[in-house]
């Protein structure tokens, strides 16, 4: 009986004694069974692994803040599900307002085009991002028929893709398609004897920039300044290269006749993301003759050869 | 100094051999549940049928943890293999469950045109060839050859090329078509 009691009194003293490290052990056992518990119902791999990042840039590894991710997607989404509804008008208001002057002249008779082209059966699409600028995100929109409604029966495998881009703005995203980026005003001049030309401003695409260039004759002589005889009589010089005006995108035969005023549009290969800067527009081959006959003057015996570079830097 | 030394290693010693006693208690009852589940599972006559549906899930879900290995192309040459295995197997209704429903609609609207078909184009017995493999976002473009097993490696050996598409919903869950005109 003694012994009964002395065994119990050493326990009432054991756990006075040391009621503080009992309890601590408790609670911790608690928690270790609640992360045990927790962790043991988490399925960390429910959703199967890809190697897919649509939001994760191609170029530089840099992604969409999270944020935006979800409301990029949906905006292209509906854009894409618009343009296969043929819901012209809903589309094309999804567009920024400057893309719709430069890509589309602001006239939703181009846009029709546009979607009739690429849109001519149901399509789906897939989308990466390919490069980030400060707000501006870059995305690849590859463009396709729905394969797996159609296993690819009868049709070949072939997609189509361009440029998405959407800019991060105070008044919301800004959708933009066939790579157009932005518009920068430049309102540059440039004078001689013989011309006035004003860089008026530097369309920027994802692959291409685009001088709006207007060009005045001053004189009563003929002025070639492009003729397709030389490789390089109109280039832009990026700091450590100089790109040739782009032949798919020049006006043939550029002549100015005496005293005319002409608007023209240069398009040069620059990447938005290449890091560079434009530091001038270059006329290397500038003709000036008394005369001249589609066809039958040789510009290249003209009484004055001269070049010109106007910086773009200012 | 020394009695407080000693009062706190003893304190440490005590705390530890609680926790090791507690979590030893806590292993031991969760064993014990998950070998009670299990016996239930199998020993109960009224539900042979339940035990049936729990070997599916069971294969499912073994499946799965082999799927949760494998890397993207793995995985779809795993689901095209597992197609051509129910076509081997003439599980047809199972195999065309795997298609996707608006291609079914397109050119299997009845499990008999699906029949038809596969009994008219795939082999009895078959080696898939996977020539390449293409992402299209959510879809994966496989490019394969049908290869029928008794004629393989003779002159008259029978390949018939077709892209098969995929689309995983998630492990083990995923649809496919393909071009119905080869």
């Amino acid at each position: 009986m003694n012994r009964w009691i002395d065994i119990r009194l050493k326990i009432r003293r054991f756990f006075r004694k040391y009621k503080r490290i009992v309890i601590s052990g408790i609670v911790v056992w608690i928690v270790i069974i609640a992360i045990n518990y927790i962790l043991k119902n988490i399925d960390f791999s429910k959703v199967p692994y890809t190697t897919y990042e649509p939001n994760k840039a191609i170029m530089d590894d840099s992604k969409v803040p999270t944020k935006l991710q979800e409301p990029i997607s949906n905006l292209i989404s509906d854009f894409i599900s618009s343009c296969n509804d043929k819901d012209y008008e809903k589309a094309y208001n999804m567009l920024a307002d400057d893309c719709k002057e430069m890509k589309f002249s602001n006239k939703i008779d181009s846009f029709k085009e546009y979607v009739d082209t690429n849109f001519n059966t149901k399509k789906v699409h897939n989308i990466q991002d390919f490069s980030n600028l400060e707000d501006t995100y870059i995305y690849n929109v590859k463009i396709l028929d729905d394969v797996l409604a159609t296993g690819m029966t009868d049709s070949a495998y072939s997609f189509y893709e361009e440029k998405f881009v959407i800019r991060n703005t105070k008044e919301g995203l800004k959708l933009s398609i066939l790579g157009y980026i932005k518009t920068d005003e430049m309102n540059i001049l440039a004078m001689d004897d013989n011309m006035r030309i004003k860089v008026i401003n530097k369309i920027i695409n994802y692959d291409n920039e685009q001088y709006e260039v207007e060009i005045t004759n001053k004189t009563g002589n003929y002025i070639v300044l492009y003729d397709g005889s030389l490789t390089n009589e109109i280039e832009i010089n990026i700091g450590n290269q100089r790109r040739q005006m782009l032949t798919d995108n020049k006006e043939g035969f550029i002549l100015i006749n005496p005293m005319e005023t002409k608007t023209i549009k240069m398009s040069f290969t620059k990447f938005a993301d290449d890091g560079r800067t434009s530091k001038e527009l270059i006329f290397n081959a500038i003709r000036i003759l008394e005369s001249y006959s589609a066809g039958k003057t040789d510009v290249n015996n003209a009484k004055e050869k001269y070049s010109l570079n106007i910086d773009l830097d200012q | 100094m020394e009695n407080n030394k000693n009062d706190i290693k003893k304190s440490t010693i005590i705390l530890v051999v609680i926790i090791i006693i507690l979590t030893s208690i806590n292993v031991s009852l969760l064993k014990e549940k998950k070998e009670r589940d299990k016996n239930t599972s199998t020993t109960n006559t009224v539900e042979e049928q339940t035990y049936v549906r729990q070997t599916e899930e069971e294969l499912k879900q073994e499946r799965i943890q082999k799927l949760k290995k494998l890397g993207e192309r793995d995985r779809m040459e795993y689901y095209i293999g597992e197609y051509i295995g129910l076509i081997e197997e003439k599980k047809y209704d199972k195999a065309y469950e795997l298609l996707y429903p608006e291609f079914k609609d397109n050119y299997f609207k009845t499990l008999e045109d699906f029949e038809n078909y596969a009994k008219e184009k795939y082999p009895s017995s078959i080696i898939m060839s996977y020539n390449n493999i293409e992402r299209q976002g959510d879809y994966y473009v496989l490019f394969t050859e049908i290869i029928d097993a008794d004629t393989v490696n003779t002159i008259a050996e029978k390949r018939i090329s077709q892209n098969i598409v995929v689309k995983e919903n998630g492990y083990d869950d995923f649809y496919i078509s393909f071009d119905a005109s080869r």
